[in-house]
Protein backbone atom coordinates (compact mmCIF):
# COMPACT_ATOMS: atom_id res chain seq x y z
CA UNK A 1 0.00 0.00 0.00
CA UNK A 2 1.35 3.36 -1.03
CA UNK A 3 1.17 5.42 1.94
CA UNK A 4 0.34 8.60 -0.12
CA UNK A 5 -2.56 7.12 -1.36
CA UNK A 6 -3.36 4.20 0.80
CA UNK A 7 -6.08 6.87 2.33
CA UNK A 8 -7.03 7.76 -1.03
CA UNK A 9 -7.77 4.28 -1.96
CA UNK A 10 -8.45 2.03 1.05
CA UNK A 11 -10.67 2.51 3.89
CA UNK A 12 -9.39 2.99 7.47
CA UNK A 13 -11.25 1.89 10.36
CA UNK A 14 -9.28 1.68 13.82
CA UNK A 15 -10.89 0.88 16.69
CA UNK A 16 -8.39 2.34 19.18
CA UNK A 17 -9.56 1.24 22.58
CA UNK A 18 -10.50 -1.74 21.91
CA UNK A 19 -7.63 -3.75 20.26
CA UNK A 20 -10.21 -7.24 19.25
CA UNK A 21 -13.09 -4.57 18.44
CA UNK A 22 -13.85 -4.19 14.58
CA UNK A 23 -10.20 -2.63 12.94
CA UNK A 24 -9.58 -3.35 9.56
CA UNK A 25 -8.85 -2.10 6.46
CA UNK A 26 -10.95 -1.98 3.03
CA UNK A 27 -9.21 -2.73 0.02
CA UNK A 28 -11.06 -3.59 -3.55
CA UNK A 29 -10.51 -6.93 -3.29
CA UNK A 30 -12.58 -6.64 0.62
CA UNK A 31 -12.23 -6.51 3.89
CA UNK A 32 -8.15 -6.81 5.71
CA UNK A 33 -8.31 -6.95 9.62
CA UNK A 34 -5.71 -5.80 11.20
CA UNK A 35 -5.48 -8.94 13.51
CA UNK A 36 -4.79 -10.94 10.20
CA UNK A 37 -1.83 -8.74 9.85
CA UNK A 38 1.30 -10.50 10.74
CA UNK A 39 4.12 -8.63 9.71
CA UNK A 40 4.05 -4.80 8.24
CA UNK A 41 7.50 -3.48 6.53
CA UNK A 42 6.57 0.75 6.68
CA UNK A 43 7.78 3.37 4.29
CA UNK A 44 5.92 6.40 5.74
CA UNK A 45 7.91 8.81 3.89
CA UNK A 46 5.78 12.27 3.92
CA UNK A 47 2.07 11.83 3.44
CA UNK A 48 0.61 14.72 0.99
CA UNK A 49 -2.92 15.34 0.52
CA UNK A 50 -2.44 17.82 -2.59
CA UNK A 51 -6.18 16.36 -3.88
CA UNK A 52 -7.99 17.98 -0.65
CA UNK A 53 -8.77 21.13 -1.46
CA UNK A 54 -7.21 24.19 -2.54
CA UNK A 55 -5.73 25.64 0.56
CA UNK A 56 -2.22 24.76 1.71
CA UNK A 57 -3.82 24.57 5.60
CA UNK A 58 -6.39 22.54 4.67
CA UNK A 59 -3.87 20.16 2.48
CA UNK A 60 -1.58 20.67 5.69
CA UNK A 61 -4.48 19.25 8.34
CA UNK A 62 -5.07 16.61 5.98
CA UNK A 63 -1.48 15.23 5.84
CA UNK A 64 -1.85 15.21 9.77
CA UNK A 65 -4.60 13.60 10.33
CA UNK A 66 -3.06 11.33 8.00
CA UNK A 67 0.11 10.74 9.56
CA UNK A 68 -0.88 10.62 13.11
CA UNK A 69 -3.53 7.98 12.20
CA UNK A 70 -0.51 6.27 10.52
CA UNK A 71 1.94 6.26 13.37
CA UNK A 72 -0.74 5.63 16.16
CA UNK A 73 -1.59 2.57 14.19
CA UNK A 74 1.84 1.32 13.40
CA UNK A 75 3.02 1.86 16.94
CA UNK A 76 -0.27 -0.14 18.49
CA UNK A 77 -0.24 -2.93 16.36
CA UNK A 78 1.37 -6.61 18.04
CA UNK A 79 2.78 -8.21 15.13
CA UNK A 80 6.15 -7.11 14.03
CA UNK A 81 6.28 -4.21 12.62
CA UNK A 82 10.03 -2.62 10.27
CA UNK A 83 9.86 -0.20 11.81
CA UNK A 84 7.97 0.75 14.07
CA UNK A 85 7.54 4.63 14.12
CA UNK A 86 8.68 5.35 17.30
CA UNK A 87 7.57 9.33 17.69
CA UNK A 88 10.47 10.14 19.92
CA UNK A 89 12.89 9.59 17.28
CA UNK A 90 12.48 11.82 14.12
CA UNK A 91 14.10 12.58 11.76
CA UNK A 92 17.53 13.44 13.37
CA UNK A 93 20.83 13.41 11.76
CA UNK A 94 22.65 11.23 14.27
CA UNK A 95 21.50 11.03 18.05
CA UNK A 96 18.34 12.72 18.88
CA UNK A 97 19.70 13.31 22.11
CA UNK A 98 22.47 12.72 24.88
CA UNK A 99 20.97 9.19 25.56
CA UNK A 100 21.16 8.02 22.26
CA UNK A 101 24.67 9.37 22.05
CA UNK A 102 25.08 7.15 24.84
CA UNK A 103 23.96 3.91 23.55
CA UNK A 104 26.09 5.27 20.44
CA UNK A 105 29.42 5.06 22.72
CA UNK A 106 28.29 1.92 24.42
CA UNK A 107 27.82 -0.18 21.26
CA UNK A 108 31.46 0.93 20.24
CA UNK A 109 30.88 3.65 18.12
CA UNK A 110 31.73 7.31 18.58
CA UNK A 111 30.48 10.47 17.25
CA UNK A 112 33.00 12.52 15.70
CA UNK A 113 33.08 16.06 16.53
CA UNK A 114 30.38 18.24 15.42
CA UNK A 115 29.79 21.49 14.89
CA UNK A 116 26.64 23.58 14.28
CA UNK A 117 26.73 27.20 13.45
CA UNK A 118 25.42 29.62 11.15
CA UNK A 119 28.58 32.25 11.65
CA UNK A 120 30.55 31.59 8.27
CA UNK A 121 33.94 32.09 9.68
CA UNK A 122 33.20 29.55 12.58
CA UNK A 123 32.44 27.36 9.73
CA UNK A 124 35.46 27.82 7.91
CA UNK A 125 37.67 27.61 10.70
CA UNK A 126 36.31 24.44 11.65
CA UNK A 127 36.71 23.36 7.91
CA UNK A 128 40.05 24.11 7.79
CA UNK A 129 41.16 22.72 11.23
CA UNK A 130 40.33 19.49 9.88
CA UNK A 131 42.38 19.21 7.35
CA UNK A 132 39.49 20.99 4.69
CA UNK A 133 37.12 18.25 4.76
CA UNK A 134 34.12 17.93 6.64
CA UNK A 135 30.76 16.11 6.43
CA UNK A 136 27.91 18.43 6.11
CA UNK A 137 24.00 16.73 7.78
CA UNK A 138 21.37 17.03 5.33
CA UNK A 139 18.81 14.44 7.17
CA UNK A 140 15.52 16.14 5.19
CA UNK A 141 17.92 15.34 1.92
CA UNK A 142 18.71 12.10 0.17
CA UNK A 143 21.83 11.17 0.62
CA UNK A 144 21.54 12.64 4.22
CA UNK A 145 24.79 14.02 4.42
CA UNK A 146 27.55 15.12 1.86
CA UNK A 147 31.39 14.83 1.85
CA UNK A 148 32.96 18.23 1.24
CA UNK A 149 36.63 18.23 0.88
CA UNK A 150 39.32 20.88 -0.75
CA UNK A 151 38.45 24.27 -2.77
CA UNK A 152 34.93 23.05 -3.79
CA UNK A 153 33.88 21.86 -0.48
CA UNK A 154 35.13 25.24 0.71
CA UNK A 155 32.89 26.87 -2.05
CA UNK A 156 30.07 25.43 -1.23
CA UNK A 157 30.16 25.37 2.69
CA UNK A 158 30.64 29.34 2.29
CA UNK A 159 27.62 29.18 -0.06
CA UNK A 160 25.27 27.50 2.35
CA UNK A 161 26.59 28.82 5.29
CA UNK A 162 26.02 31.96 3.88
CA UNK A 163 21.66 30.99 3.50
CA UNK A 164 21.47 28.95 7.07
CA UNK A 165 22.65 27.52 9.79
CA UNK A 166 25.09 24.36 8.85
CA UNK A 167 25.55 20.79 11.58
CA UNK A 168 28.92 19.44 10.27
CA UNK A 169 30.94 16.49 11.08
CA UNK A 170 34.60 16.37 11.22
CA UNK A 171 35.27 13.67 8.35
CA UNK A 172 37.58 10.89 9.61
CA UNK A 173 39.98 8.87 6.88
CA UNK A 174 38.99 5.44 6.21
CA UNK A 175 36.54 3.17 4.76
CA UNK A 176 32.79 4.31 4.67
CA UNK A 177 30.28 1.44 5.53
CA UNK A 178 27.36 1.50 4.82
CA UNK A 179 25.63 -1.13 6.98
CA UNK A 180 22.18 -2.46 7.39
CA UNK A 181 21.50 -3.67 10.62
CA UNK A 182 18.33 -6.49 9.81
CA UNK A 183 16.94 -8.93 12.38
CA UNK A 184 19.73 -9.56 13.94
CA UNK A 185 21.89 -9.90 10.65
CA UNK A 186 24.28 -6.95 9.34
CA UNK A 187 24.82 -6.39 5.72
CA UNK A 188 27.47 -3.70 4.35
CA UNK A 189 28.73 -1.97 1.79
CA UNK A 190 31.89 -0.32 1.03
CA UNK A 191 32.75 2.96 -0.79
CA UNK A 192 35.99 5.36 -0.64
CA UNK A 193 34.32 8.61 1.60
CA UNK A 194 35.07 11.08 -1.68
CA UNK A 195 32.77 8.60 -3.66
CA UNK A 196 29.49 8.87 -1.88
CA UNK A 197 26.37 9.14 -3.95
CA UNK A 198 25.79 12.40 -5.34
CA UNK A 199 29.50 12.74 -6.82
CA UNK A 200 30.45 12.31 -9.96
CA UNK A 201 30.21 9.82 -11.27
CA UNK A 202 27.96 7.61 -8.59
CA UNK A 203 29.08 4.44 -8.27
CA UNK A 204 27.61 1.27 -6.95
CA UNK A 205 28.21 0.36 -3.14
CA UNK A 206 30.31 -2.94 -3.55
CA UNK A 207 29.81 -5.82 -0.72
CA UNK A 208 32.08 -6.54 1.78
CA UNK A 209 31.81 -8.75 5.05
CA UNK A 210 31.87 -7.54 8.46
CA UNK A 211 33.38 -9.68 11.20
CA UNK A 212 31.04 -11.33 13.06
CA UNK A 213 31.81 -8.81 16.17
CA UNK A 214 31.05 -5.57 13.90
CA UNK A 215 28.12 -7.37 12.73
CA UNK A 216 27.36 -7.70 16.35
CA UNK A 217 27.50 -4.02 17.20
CA UNK A 218 25.76 -2.76 14.25
CA UNK A 219 22.75 -5.11 15.23
CA UNK A 220 23.19 -4.04 19.12
CA UNK A 221 22.76 0.05 18.27
CA UNK A 222 19.91 -0.74 15.72
CA UNK A 223 18.57 -2.92 19.19
CA UNK A 224 19.13 0.32 21.04
CA UNK A 225 17.26 2.74 19.12
CA UNK A 226 14.39 0.09 18.85
CA UNK A 227 14.69 -0.39 14.93
CA UNK A 228 14.44 -4.01 13.19
CA UNK A 229 15.95 -2.36 10.53
CA UNK A 230 18.49 0.54 10.46
CA UNK A 231 20.63 2.26 8.40
CA UNK A 232 24.29 3.05 10.02
CA UNK A 233 26.71 5.43 8.07
CA UNK A 234 29.92 4.75 9.47
CA UNK A 235 33.79 5.49 8.73
CA UNK A 236 36.25 2.83 9.46
CA UNK A 237 39.30 5.13 10.48
CA UNK A 238 42.81 3.41 9.73
CA UNK A 239 43.51 2.96 13.20
CA UNK A 240 40.10 1.03 13.04
CA UNK A 241 38.39 3.68 15.14
CA UNK A 242 34.47 3.65 14.12
CA UNK A 243 32.77 6.53 13.43
CA UNK A 244 29.38 7.04 13.38
CA UNK A 245 28.13 9.66 10.68
CA UNK A 246 24.42 8.96 10.82
CA UNK A 247 21.96 6.22 12.02
CA UNK A 248 17.96 6.30 10.86
CA UNK A 249 15.46 3.97 10.18
CA UNK A 250 14.62 4.32 6.89
CA UNK A 251 17.75 2.43 5.06
CA UNK A 252 18.20 3.50 1.69
CA UNK A 253 20.03 0.25 -0.21
CA UNK A 254 19.39 1.48 -3.73
CA UNK A 255 22.76 2.41 -4.24
CA UNK A 256 24.08 -0.75 -3.39
CA UNK A 257 25.38 -3.34 -5.50
CA UNK A 258 22.52 -5.80 -7.35
CA UNK A 259 23.56 -8.71 -5.39
CA UNK A 260 23.04 -6.69 -2.35
CA UNK A 261 19.75 -5.37 -2.94
CA UNK A 262 18.71 -8.63 -3.61
CA UNK A 263 20.03 -10.46 0.17
CA UNK A 264 18.29 -7.73 1.89
CA UNK A 265 15.18 -7.73 0.43
CA UNK A 266 15.25 -11.84 1.08
CA UNK A 267 15.94 -11.01 4.29
CA UNK A 268 13.07 -8.27 4.73
CA UNK A 269 10.46 -10.98 3.23
CA UNK A 270 11.33 -13.96 5.46
CA UNK A 271 11.40 -11.62 8.17
CA UNK A 272 8.29 -10.09 7.20
CA UNK A 273 6.99 -14.08 6.76
CA UNK A 274 8.04 -15.25 10.06
CA UNK A 275 5.91 -12.36 11.78
CA UNK A 276 6.92 -12.40 15.81
CA UNK A 277 9.25 -15.01 15.36
CA UNK A 278 11.23 -13.15 13.42
CA UNK A 279 11.00 -10.01 15.66
CA UNK A 280 12.67 -12.36 18.28
CA UNK A 281 15.90 -13.39 16.40
CA UNK B 1 21.21 32.21 33.32
CA UNK B 2 17.35 30.79 31.95
CA UNK B 3 16.93 30.93 28.59
CA UNK B 4 13.12 31.91 27.37
CA UNK B 5 12.56 31.01 23.65
CA UNK B 6 9.66 32.95 22.30
CA UNK B 7 7.82 36.38 22.31
CA UNK B 8 6.47 38.65 24.44
CA UNK B 9 3.51 37.87 22.37
CA UNK B 10 3.35 34.78 24.32
CA UNK B 11 1.30 35.48 27.68
CA UNK B 12 3.45 32.54 29.44
CA UNK B 13 6.64 33.80 27.80
CA UNK B 14 5.86 37.44 28.97
CA UNK B 15 4.30 36.04 32.48
CA UNK B 16 7.85 34.33 32.89
CA UNK B 17 9.82 37.70 32.16
CA UNK B 18 8.18 39.67 34.57
CA UNK B 19 8.48 37.23 37.10
CA UNK B 20 12.10 36.55 36.90
CA UNK B 21 12.69 40.37 36.57
CA UNK B 22 10.90 40.84 39.80
CA UNK B 23 13.11 37.64 41.09
CA UNK B 24 16.22 39.56 39.51
CA UNK B 25 17.32 36.02 37.93
CA UNK B 26 19.40 36.44 35.41
CA UNK B 27 17.26 35.38 31.52
CA UNK B 28 17.38 35.69 28.32
CA UNK B 29 14.78 35.91 25.97
CA UNK B 30 15.45 34.09 22.87
CA UNK B 31 13.38 35.26 19.81
CA UNK B 32 14.01 32.71 17.35
CA UNK B 33 12.05 34.29 14.15
CA UNK B 34 15.01 36.41 14.10
CA UNK B 35 17.55 33.43 14.23
CA UNK B 36 20.36 32.99 12.67
CA UNK B 37 20.88 37.07 11.78
CA UNK B 38 20.54 38.82 14.85
CA UNK B 39 20.14 36.20 17.07
CA UNK B 40 23.02 33.64 16.89
CA UNK B 41 24.06 30.09 18.48
CA UNK B 42 26.97 28.17 17.96
CA UNK B 43 27.60 24.75 19.61
CA UNK B 44 29.95 21.96 19.59
CA UNK B 45 29.54 17.97 20.66
CA UNK B 46 32.49 16.34 21.60
CA UNK B 47 32.99 13.39 23.25
CA UNK B 48 30.02 13.99 25.08
CA UNK B 49 29.82 17.15 25.94
CA UNK B 50 28.26 20.89 24.45
CA UNK B 51 29.58 23.80 24.20
CA UNK B 52 29.49 27.03 22.83
CA UNK B 53 27.19 30.40 23.06
CA UNK B 54 23.99 31.59 21.98
CA UNK B 55 24.23 35.63 20.96
CA UNK B 56 21.72 38.47 20.71
CA UNK B 57 22.20 41.63 19.56
CA UNK B 58 23.29 43.02 22.88
CA UNK B 59 25.16 39.78 24.85
CA UNK B 60 26.90 36.52 24.28
CA UNK B 61 26.15 33.69 26.51
CA UNK B 62 28.39 30.68 27.00
CA UNK B 63 26.14 27.37 26.88
CA UNK B 64 28.15 26.19 30.06
CA UNK B 65 26.05 28.90 32.35
CA UNK B 66 22.40 27.75 30.59
CA UNK B 67 20.74 26.13 33.39
CA UNK B 68 17.11 26.51 31.97
CA UNK B 69 15.36 26.41 29.21
CA UNK B 70 11.47 27.73 28.68
CA UNK B 71 9.32 27.07 25.04
CA UNK B 72 5.95 26.73 24.15
CA UNK B 73 6.76 26.52 20.58
CA UNK B 74 9.26 27.55 18.24
CA UNK B 75 8.49 30.18 15.58
CA UNK B 76 9.75 29.40 12.28
CA UNK B 77 12.80 31.72 11.81
CA UNK B 78 12.84 34.72 9.15
CA UNK B 79 8.55 34.91 9.44
CA UNK B 80 6.84 37.76 10.76
CA UNK B 81 4.18 36.38 13.10
CA UNK B 82 6.32 32.82 13.52
CA UNK B 83 4.30 30.84 10.82
CA UNK B 84 5.19 30.86 6.90
CA UNK B 85 2.51 32.00 4.74
CA UNK B 86 3.52 30.07 1.93
CA UNK B 87 4.61 27.25 3.07
CA UNK B 88 8.32 26.68 5.28
CA UNK B 89 11.37 27.12 2.91
CA UNK B 90 14.44 24.87 3.26
CA UNK B 91 16.51 27.59 4.79
CA UNK B 92 13.83 27.83 7.68
CA UNK B 93 13.38 24.28 8.14
CA UNK B 94 17.21 23.49 7.92
CA UNK B 95 17.52 26.42 10.82
CA UNK B 96 14.09 25.22 12.69
CA UNK B 97 15.81 21.72 12.75
CA UNK B 98 19.21 23.11 13.84
CA UNK B 99 17.18 24.53 17.06
CA UNK B 100 15.08 21.49 17.68
CA UNK B 101 18.51 19.22 17.57
CA UNK B 102 20.06 22.02 20.15
CA UNK B 103 17.28 21.92 22.63
CA UNK B 104 16.99 17.80 22.18
CA UNK B 105 20.82 17.75 23.03
CA UNK B 106 21.46 20.94 25.49
CA UNK B 107 21.93 19.68 28.89
CA UNK B 108 19.92 21.45 31.33
CA UNK B 109 16.62 21.28 32.40
CA UNK B 110 14.24 21.88 29.18
CA UNK B 111 10.69 22.48 29.37
CA UNK B 112 9.98 20.91 27.49
CA UNK B 113 12.41 19.83 25.23
CA UNK B 114 10.96 19.05 21.52
CA UNK B 115 11.58 15.26 21.29
CA UNK B 116 9.24 14.46 24.91
CA UNK B 117 6.18 16.65 23.10
CA UNK B 118 6.12 14.17 19.67
CA UNK B 119 3.75 11.76 21.39
CA UNK B 120 1.14 14.40 21.66
CA UNK B 121 1.64 14.59 17.56
CA UNK B 122 -0.61 11.49 17.62
CA UNK B 123 -3.39 11.57 19.99
CA UNK B 124 -5.08 7.76 19.22
CA UNK B 125 -0.42 6.53 20.01
CA UNK B 126 -0.90 8.85 23.54
CA UNK B 127 -3.96 7.37 24.48
CA UNK B 128 -1.86 3.91 24.86
CA UNK B 129 0.49 5.27 26.71
CA UNK B 130 -2.19 6.75 29.06
CA UNK B 131 -3.78 3.60 29.11
CA UNK B 132 -1.11 2.10 30.18
CA UNK B 133 -0.76 4.40 33.67
CA UNK B 134 -4.16 3.49 34.62
CA UNK B 135 -6.24 5.93 33.48
CA UNK B 136 -9.52 5.32 32.32
CA UNK B 137 -9.56 6.29 28.47
CA UNK B 138 -13.16 6.84 26.00
CA UNK B 139 -14.29 4.61 23.59
CA UNK B 140 -12.01 5.76 20.65
CA UNK B 141 -12.30 4.96 16.80
CA UNK B 142 -10.07 6.45 13.89
CA UNK B 143 -11.73 5.73 10.73
CA UNK B 144 -12.58 7.18 7.27
CA UNK B 145 -15.62 4.62 7.00
CA UNK B 146 -18.51 6.18 7.35
CA UNK B 147 -20.79 3.38 8.26
CA UNK B 148 -18.76 2.56 11.06
CA UNK B 149 -18.39 6.24 12.31
CA UNK B 150 -22.65 5.75 11.96
CA UNK B 151 -22.37 2.57 14.06
CA UNK B 152 -20.20 4.16 16.59
CA UNK B 153 -22.19 7.03 17.07
CA UNK B 154 -25.32 4.27 17.47
CA UNK B 155 -23.60 1.80 20.03
CA UNK B 156 -22.54 4.84 21.98
CA UNK B 157 -26.28 6.07 21.90
CA UNK B 158 -25.49 9.15 20.51
CA UNK B 159 -23.39 10.08 23.03
CA UNK B 160 -20.25 10.73 20.85
CA UNK B 161 -17.66 13.87 19.98
CA UNK B 162 -14.74 14.58 17.26
CA UNK B 163 -11.46 15.85 17.15
CA UNK B 164 -8.20 15.49 15.47
CA UNK B 165 -5.71 13.09 15.35
CA UNK B 166 -2.79 14.84 15.33
CA UNK B 167 -1.57 18.09 17.42
CA UNK B 168 -3.30 20.13 15.17
CA UNK B 169 -5.73 22.25 17.39
CA UNK B 170 -8.95 21.08 16.79
CA UNK B 171 -12.76 22.29 18.80
CA UNK B 172 -13.97 19.24 20.79
CA UNK B 173 -17.44 18.64 18.93
CA UNK B 174 -20.45 16.55 19.89
CA UNK B 175 -21.73 14.03 17.06
CA UNK B 176 -25.07 14.87 15.95
CA UNK B 177 -27.70 13.46 14.07
CA UNK B 178 -27.29 16.27 11.26
CA UNK B 179 -23.68 15.30 10.96
CA UNK B 180 -24.68 12.08 9.86
CA UNK B 181 -25.67 13.04 6.91
CA UNK B 182 -22.23 14.17 5.99
CA UNK B 183 -20.41 11.62 7.11
CA UNK B 184 -18.85 11.19 3.26
CA UNK B 185 -16.52 13.31 4.05
CA UNK B 186 -14.46 11.25 6.35
CA UNK B 187 -13.25 9.21 3.34
CA UNK B 188 -9.65 10.28 2.67
CA UNK B 189 -9.20 11.95 5.96
CA UNK B 190 -8.88 9.44 9.03
CA UNK B 191 -10.97 11.07 11.92
CA UNK B 192 -10.87 10.52 15.63
CA UNK B 193 -14.55 9.94 16.98
CA UNK B 194 -14.81 9.33 21.30
CA UNK B 195 -17.27 8.49 23.29
CA UNK B 196 -18.54 11.47 24.96
CA UNK B 197 -17.81 11.20 28.84
CA UNK B 198 -19.90 13.23 30.81
CA UNK B 199 -18.83 15.01 33.86
CA UNK B 200 -16.58 17.49 35.42
CA UNK B 201 -13.40 18.96 33.37
CA UNK B 202 -9.71 18.70 35.36
CA UNK B 203 -7.28 20.38 34.11
CA UNK B 204 -3.60 19.14 35.94
CA UNK B 205 -0.33 20.94 35.60
CA UNK B 206 2.61 19.25 36.77
CA UNK B 207 5.34 21.46 37.12
CA UNK B 208 8.94 19.24 37.54
CA UNK B 209 7.05 16.88 40.99
CA UNK B 210 4.47 20.03 42.09
CA UNK B 211 1.37 19.70 40.57
CA UNK B 212 -1.59 22.03 40.68
CA UNK B 213 -5.58 20.95 39.48
CA UNK B 214 -7.71 22.72 38.20
CA UNK B 215 -11.86 22.10 37.77
CA UNK B 216 -13.98 23.79 35.06
CA UNK B 217 -17.46 23.55 35.41
CA UNK B 218 -19.35 24.09 32.43
CA UNK B 219 -21.62 22.90 29.76
CA UNK B 220 -19.37 23.11 27.03
CA UNK B 221 -18.35 20.39 24.97
CA UNK B 222 -15.06 21.96 25.02
CA UNK B 223 -14.67 24.68 27.85
CA UNK B 224 -11.84 26.27 25.74
CA UNK B 225 -14.59 27.92 23.83
CA UNK B 226 -17.22 27.89 26.39
CA UNK B 227 -18.00 31.32 25.12
CA UNK B 228 -18.08 30.97 21.40
CA UNK B 229 -20.37 27.96 22.68
CA UNK B 230 -22.41 30.36 24.47
CA UNK B 231 -22.01 28.46 27.54
CA UNK B 232 -21.04 29.60 30.79
CA UNK B 233 -17.47 28.54 32.33
CA UNK B 234 -16.44 28.57 36.20
CA UNK B 235 -13.05 27.52 36.50
CA UNK B 236 -11.58 26.80 40.46
CA UNK B 237 -8.57 24.69 42.18
CA UNK B 238 -9.15 21.45 42.78
CA UNK B 239 -8.50 18.27 44.99
CA UNK B 240 -7.06 15.24 43.36
CA UNK B 241 -6.77 11.52 45.03
CA UNK B 242 -3.65 10.73 46.02
CA UNK B 243 -3.30 8.35 43.35
CA UNK B 244 -4.77 9.97 40.36
CA UNK B 245 -2.27 12.97 41.39
CA UNK B 246 0.89 9.79 41.75
CA UNK B 247 -0.15 8.94 37.97
CA UNK B 248 0.06 12.44 36.76
CA UNK B 249 3.29 12.38 38.30
CA UNK B 250 4.29 9.04 36.50
CA UNK B 251 2.58 10.08 33.07
CA UNK B 252 4.46 13.46 32.68
CA UNK B 253 7.82 11.73 34.07
CA UNK B 254 7.52 8.49 31.84
CA UNK B 255 6.82 11.40 28.87
CA UNK B 256 9.94 13.24 29.43
CA UNK B 257 8.26 16.77 29.82
CA UNK B 258 8.79 18.66 32.69
CA UNK B 259 5.96 20.74 32.58
CA UNK B 260 2.71 19.23 31.28
CA UNK B 261 -1.08 19.88 30.92
CA UNK B 262 -3.34 16.89 31.70
CA UNK B 263 -6.59 16.73 30.38
CA UNK B 264 -8.69 14.49 32.67
CA UNK B 265 -12.56 14.10 33.50
CA UNK B 266 -14.27 12.71 36.64
CA UNK B 267 -17.29 10.78 35.36
CA UNK B 268 -20.59 10.77 37.90
CA UNK B 269 -19.24 7.45 38.97
CA UNK B 270 -15.92 8.88 40.28
CA UNK B 271 -13.94 7.56 37.60
CA UNK B 272 -11.41 9.74 35.99
CA UNK B 273 -10.63 9.90 32.74
CA UNK B 274 -7.90 11.12 30.99
CA UNK B 275 -7.68 12.20 27.34
CA UNK B 276 -4.36 13.86 26.64
CA UNK B 277 -0.83 15.48 28.07
CA UNK B 278 -0.36 18.62 26.47
CA UNK B 279 3.56 19.30 26.27
CA UNK B 280 2.91 22.99 25.93
CA UNK B 281 0.40 23.92 27.89
CA UNK B 282 -0.73 27.67 28.53
CA UNK B 283 -0.57 27.72 32.09
CA UNK B 284 -1.22 31.96 32.20
CA UNK B 285 -4.58 30.82 31.42
CA UNK B 286 -5.39 28.47 34.09
CA UNK B 287 -3.47 30.62 36.43
CA UNK B 288 -5.56 33.57 35.29
CA UNK B 289 -9.01 31.71 36.08
CA UNK B 290 -8.44 30.31 39.09
CA UNK B 291 -5.30 32.18 40.84
CA UNK B 292 -3.14 29.18 41.33
CA UNK B 293 0.67 29.68 41.17
CA UNK B 294 1.05 27.24 38.16
CA UNK B 295 3.90 29.87 36.80
CA UNK B 296 5.29 30.38 39.95
CA UNK B 297 6.11 27.20 40.48
CA UNK B 298 7.22 26.99 36.98
CA UNK B 299 9.98 30.06 37.51
CA UNK B 300 10.94 28.24 41.35
CA UNK B 301 11.99 24.93 38.70
CA UNK B 302 13.62 27.21 35.98
CA UNK B 303 15.29 28.83 39.19
CA UNK B 304 16.38 25.89 40.14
Amino acid sequence: MDPAELFETAGFNWSVSHPAGRSFFTLETGRVPFRAISGVLARLGHLLAANWGPKLTDQDYVAAERHAALRGFLSSLDCLVINRPLLELTCGPVPIGMEQLRRMNECGFRLPPMLLTADPESALRFYERHDHRAVLLEPRNQPRWRLLHGPEGEAALRETVGRRPVQLLQAPRGEVLQVFALGGRAFAASLPLEDRPGADPPAPYCSVALSPALQARCCRLAQAYGWEFAQIDMVRADDETLYCLDIHAFPQYDRCEAPLQQAITTTLAELLERGHEGADR
Amino acid sequence: MILIVGTLVDPGAAYLCTRLLAREADFLLFDTRLYPRQFQLEWSLYRGKVEGWLRTPSRQVPLAELRSVWLRWLAVPGTEHGRPEQGITPDQQAALDSLVTFLNHLPALVANRPAAGISNGSKPYQQQIIAQHGFAVPRTLVTTVPEEARQFYEVCDGRVIYKSVSAVRSIVTRLTTPDLERLDQLRGCPTQFQEYIPGVDIRVHTVGDRLFASEIVTDATDYRYAGRQGAAREMRPAELPAEIEARCRRLSRSLGLALAGIDLRRSPDGQYYCFEANPAPQFDFYQLQTQQRIGEALVDLLCE
